[in-house]
């Protein structure tokens, strides 16, 4: 149907090319709190039984919110390599 | 609903979409999508959610959704939301869909039932619209009568749900309401959330507030009357005198005059009538089964408000508007009459049963019983009798809904039954509850509810059952941030830019919120993207009601207010703690805070941050500084009022 | 059948009370009205299952039926004149989404100043906007047309506009052939779309933003749908002849076999020209009424009027600094011919046009700028 896209498909953008920062989280400090899993606008921290999974790096914009609303700082934006 | 389930839930809104990193609407897109149990439809207007979201050839939608214009997000969902219900008349469409407007800058019956109406119980078919029908107050458990706003019928063929006891019996579609009494309201469940619940209590028992009067003065004097005024009889007697008289009472008209008989065999009553007429000043005989007295105007006024023949006889409706108090007195002697009170073996409490060959007094003695608080059952025999059966205990009923438990007693009292045929439901004017009949039984059930600016006021007005969010980030930031009716007092946009004359834009944020509240919807709130749990709950409550809800959301936009792409979360909160974004509801009128902050900020702790109020932080400029916090001052004392 | 006496706008309402669309938005504006009251009163008879949304402006009406056809549903909605206009925001939209809506126009002169009588500029502003426009020229036409109409856009998949004039045809009642409701129902069928937002299993998203590297394509696509117009009015057409005994096609030919000169006009005047020829009896004299304006017949034109040496062309509305609209898509038909053609703008804001005046014109000899019938000089 023309005028129409699919749904679901924005997946095949990688947003993740847009970021100069990127986030590094502590594993060993990490208290499975899931604020950043909340607070991501990219939906791209998921959680799996309780826990935190790795950051989606394909879709990470850098923008910081995860690193500033954790509640014990285990999260650093650092250069991106 | 906890943080970890919240977090582990699938978001419908997915990654990739080209918003500005640090972005606040995803957030709430994704929190209130994940809010709703059923299917979405979503209707986008043109602003930066939908810019970045659905850009050809990609979507980030994982949802049916329709973008129009810039200005019409809520009229284009009225007719997704008209469609829905055309089709789902048809039988096209069988889901359950909710739908959803983002924009930035709303049970059936088998046809076996019956209906409680103003003349009685009618078949569910032949209700008509503007037809008043009796139903019950789920706040103050009075019965009231409403009428019928709308009436609903479907074609279905599926599993309904029947719920069946001694006391109760319907069939019912798997979306009907059903009321059930929680603390001491209603409340209402979806009639396949029942399999669900340990113990569903069932109200049998309803409040009535009527009439109080002292006298029964008839006011019409039947001419050529030989008394020249109308008498006056105590409203006690002559409620007693009507119960004897419509039981088993009757009108002899002859060349001796206009006769009113009153058979009865017992020789008690027929004292205890005796004793009643002549207090009521009347000159009875007794005869041997009977107590006759002569009266024409008694008997003109019995014959125009009870009915001559046995078939005819009915309650005056005048009767049945008076208070419990009253009623209990013609319940008394129409039971002494036609009633019948059976002790069976082994049981303490009687069986009272009252018989009647009219269908009108039938209607009307199930009102009567109703009103004094007790419910029964209605069977009409082979041979056109009516046996009402009035129950005076088990008025509060529970209903043990896990399967394993009543099929171990032997009692199958809820479970999927299939049905093909007409489905209908009526749409009150209020109150949303009915009294119905199936099988005899008589019981109280639920009904349905029926569902830029003008575009949105003019689907509201209409009550479409749909969810409006508006993430408000406070200018037209798609095309750069010009100014808006959203922009706050003081702030620089590329429209009202701080400059030598003028400092930024000078009318305050126009309370968008409260304006959707004057018209009257079920449900409006304000919400904010850092207190999620909120705005989950607000999005619950907005998608659980029919009709239309409304959120507006706090949306920062970093690129917009000039803060840094890490601040939106910290923002936001500041913007709560100042009063500056009172997170509220109103639900059906009545206001409702949900955050009062332990030590209110100055407003200064939430402008600061933002490059968009930076100007404001001149010597000059205090002034507006000033005029914003007396601003959000006033209008949390009004909040605070409101919400008392 | 029966017979009814009916207006235009009686003879729509009847057309869409047959078909039992699943949604109609309405909101009046004179001259259009009937056609909503009397649907309305259908829906409050409960004689349709239609849902109607009384919107609120006709922005809204033609936002719900784009949300309601893109939902699945069948929708209809009418209007006239400013209303068309207000509409234009988002009527765009719907041929992109290929969407079968349907809008009964009645033709009411643009504002500036305000008049409510009929004219073709208000249907002729919309020309470019990618619907299919139908004109009628009688209220058993555009009882016809409507439920052509139904059947040409969802076999396209584009809406359309059916037009009549404004008070001429809408508010004169004729003796009108209604169908009976079984055979109507027959021949509209279902409307079953294969994609449609209600179906939540298989979710799409409608309207997306198209930049400098997709828009060219959707627009195309829009226009190889036209392509198909001609062809699925002629089928469908040759259905409904079946149950009315009637034909229908692009365009009408009126006494042209030997014509040397002919008129050629949409609507309702074409029955004022039909009076003249049928009074004169001159051979020498044709009339070629248009009833498909988009997309426009070019061939066919070209194929009638071979034989025909003079043309004129009357316009009921005005392209200002240019070509009036009929005028200029004949011109375009007839380009690489030498036949003269000469056009005329007549009826503004419903000033009348007689019999007379039609004589005048297939008596006249003069051909050169555009000439106004019926102005005050």
């Amino acid at each position: 149907m023309s005028g129409t896209v699919k749904a679901g498909s924005s997946k095949e953008f990688k947003t993740g090319s847009w970021r100069t920062l990127e986030p590094k989280y502590d594993k060993e400090k990490c208290t499975n709190c899931m604020f950043c899993v909340v607070f991501c606008p990219e939906d791209c921290i998921k959680s799996k039984d309780g826990k935190r999974l790795e950051t989606d790096y394909d879709y990470c914009k850098g923008c910081g919110i995860c690193a500033v609303e954790c509640p014990i700082k285990c999260i650093r934006m650092e250069e991106k390599e | 609903m906890n943080i970890k389930k919240f977090a582990e839930q699938e978001s419908k809104l997915v990654s990739g979409h080209r918003s500005c990193a640090g972005c606040a609407f995803p957030i709430i897109i994704r929190t209130v999508m994940k809010a709703s149990k059923d299917p979405l439809v979503v209707s986008l207007a043109t602003g930066c959610l939908e810019v970045t979201t659905t850009i050809h050839p990609q979507s980030s939608w994982n949802v049916p959704t329709i973008h129009n214009t810039f200005l019409n997000a809520a009229s284009t969902l009225s007719g997704v939301e008209s469609a829905y219900r055309a089709l789902k008349k048809k039988g096209k469409i069988k889901k359950e869909i909710k739908f959803l407007a983002f924009g930035g800058d709303g049970g059936c019956y088998s046809e076996d039932t019956e209906i409680f109406t103003e003349n009685g119980f009618i078949p569910v078919k032949n209700m008509e619209v503007g037809k008043k029908i009796w139903s019950v107050n789920p706040k103050t458990n009075n019965l009231e009568l409403t009428f019928i706003e709308k009436i609903f019928k479907y074609n279905v063929d599926e599993k309904l749900i029947r719920v069946k006891s001694k006391f109760i019996d319907f069939l019912v579609t798997q979306d009907h309401n059903v009321p059930i009494k929680f603390k001491n309201e209603y409340k209402f469940i979806k009639a396949s959330e029942l399999f669900q619940r340990a113990k569903t209590p069932f109200t049998r028992s309803f409040n009535w507030k009527g009439k109080n009067l002292k006298y029964y003065k008839p006011t019409k004097i039947i001419k050529k009357t030989n008394q020249k005024e109308s008498p006056k009889f105590e409203i006690k007697n002559w409620l007693e005198f009507l119960g004897w008289f419509i039981s088993e009472g009757s009108l002899n008209y002859s060349k001796s005059g206009y006769l009113i008989r009153i058979y009865q065999s017992n020789k008690k009553n027929r004292k205890e009538i005796l004793k009643l007429l002549k207090k009521m000043g009347l000159s009875p005989f007794e005869c041997n089964r009977s107590v006759d007295f002569q009266s024409k105007q008694i008997y003109n006024i019995l014959l125009k408000d009870c009915g001559k023949l046995s078939k005819e006889r009915r309650i005056p409706s005048w009767v049945l508007e008076l208070d419990k108090k009253l009623l209990k007195h013609i319940y008394k002697t129409l039971m002494k009459g036609d009633g019948s009170s059976l002790i069976q073996k082994g049981r303490k409490n009687p069986h009272l049963r009252y018989i009647t060959v009219s269908k009108k007094l039938m209607n009307n003695f199930v009102e009567l019983i109703l009103k004094l608080g007790y419910n029964g059952t209605v069977k009409k025999r082979k041979d056109g009798v009516y046996i009402i059966g009035i129950n005076t205990m088990y008025l509060n009923h529970i209903i043990y809904s896990k399967r394993k438990l009543y099929e171990k007693q032997g009692i199958k009292q809820l479970k999927e039954e299939h049905y093909k045929g007409q489905v209908y439901c009526p749409q009150l004017q209020k109150n949303h509850t009915v009294i119905i009949k199936r099988n005899n039984k008589i019981s109280l059930n639920g009904n349905s509810y029926d569902i830029g600016l003008q575009s949105l006021s003019g689907a509201l007005e209409r009550g479409h059952d749909f969810v409006y969010v508006l993430y408000d980030n406070e200018s037209y930031c798609n095309t750069g941030g010009q100014r808006s009716s959203a922009t706050p007092l003081g702030a620089n946009t590329t429209t009202t830019p701080a400059g030598k004359v003028h400092q930024g834009k000078e009318e305050f944020k126009k309370d968008i919120t409260k304006i959707v509240a004057a018209h009257n919807i079920p449900y409006v709130a304000q919400a904010a993207v850092h207190n999620w749990m909120d705005l989950y709950k607000k999005a619950e409550k907005a998608f659980a009601v029919k009709g239309p809800a409304f959120i507006n959301v706090l949306s920062p936009c970093q690129l917009n207010w000039k803060i840094k792409p890490e601040m939106a979360i910290k923002i936001s909160k500041l913007a709560t703690e100042t009063n500056f974004w009172p997170l509220y509801e109103i639900e059906n009128g009545v206001y409702k805070l949900n955050y009062k902050p332990a030590k209110v900020k100055p407003v200064e702790e939430f402008l600061k941050p933002q490059g968009r109020f930076k100007h404001l932080f001149k010597e000059e400029n205090k002034r507006i500084l000033e005029k914003i916090q007396k601003h959000v001052d006033s209008e949390w004392d009004k909040l605070l009022k409101l919400s008392e | 059948m029966k017979k009814l006496a009916l207006s235009g706008a009686e003879a729509v309402a009847e057309a869409m009370k047959q078909c039992n669309p699943d949604v109609v938005a309405e909101y009046p504006i004179t001259p259009q009205t009937p056609i909503v009251e009397n649907f309305s009163k259908f829906v409050a008879d409960g004689l349709v299952d239609t849902e109607l949304i009384s919107v609120e402006s006709e922005h809204s009406a033609v936002s719900a039926v784009i949300g309601a056809s893109a939902a699945g549903a069948r929708a209809m909605t009418a209007t006239s004149s400013q209303g068309l206009i207000l509409m234009f925001e988002s009527l765009v939209v719907a041929p992109s989404l290929k969407l079968p809506i349907v809008i009964n126009v009645v033709n009411r002169a643009l504002s500036g100043p305000i008049n409510i009588h009929c004219d073709h500029s208000d249907s002729m502003a919309l020309k470019d906007s990618g619907w299919i426009q139908l004109y009628s020229a009688t209220p058993q036409e555009v009882y016809e047309n409507t439920l052509l109409a139904v059947k040409i856009a969802e076999d396209v998949e584009l809406p359309i506009l059916v037009c009549q004039d404004g008070f001429i045809v809408s508010h004169s009642i004729e003796k009108v052939e209604i169908l009976e409701d079984d055979k109507v129902s027959k021949f509209v069928g279902e409307y079953n779309p294969k994609n449609y937002l209600l179906n939540v299993d298989k979710p799409f998203t409608a309207g997306p933003l198209c930049l400098q590297d997709s828009y060219f394509e959707v627009k195309k696509e829009q226009e190889d749908s036209m392509k198909k117009v001609k062809q699925s009015l002629l089928k469908h057409g040759k259905e409904l002849s079946k149950l009315t005994g009637r034909e229908y096609d692009v365009i009408e030919k009126y006494n042209l076999d030997n014509a040397d000169i002919a008129i050629i006009v949409l609507s309702s005047t074409a029955s004022t020209v039909k009076a003249v020829l049928d009074r004169l009896g001159n051979e020498k004299f044709g009339l070629l009424k248009v009833n498909l304006f988009r997309p426009f017949p070019y061939e066919e034109i070209k194929e009638a009027l071979k034989n025909v040496k003079h043309v004129a062309v009357l316009d009921r509305s005005m392209s200002f600094g240019a070509n009036a609209p009929l005028y200029s898509e004949v011109l375009s038909s007839l380009f690489g011919t030498n036949k003269k053609v000469q056009s005329y703008v007549f009826g503004l804001g419903g000033r009348d046009i007689f019999e007379k005046d039609i004589e005048n014109v297939f008596n006249s000899k003069e051909f050169g700028d555009f000439k106004y019938i019926g102005v005050k000089e």
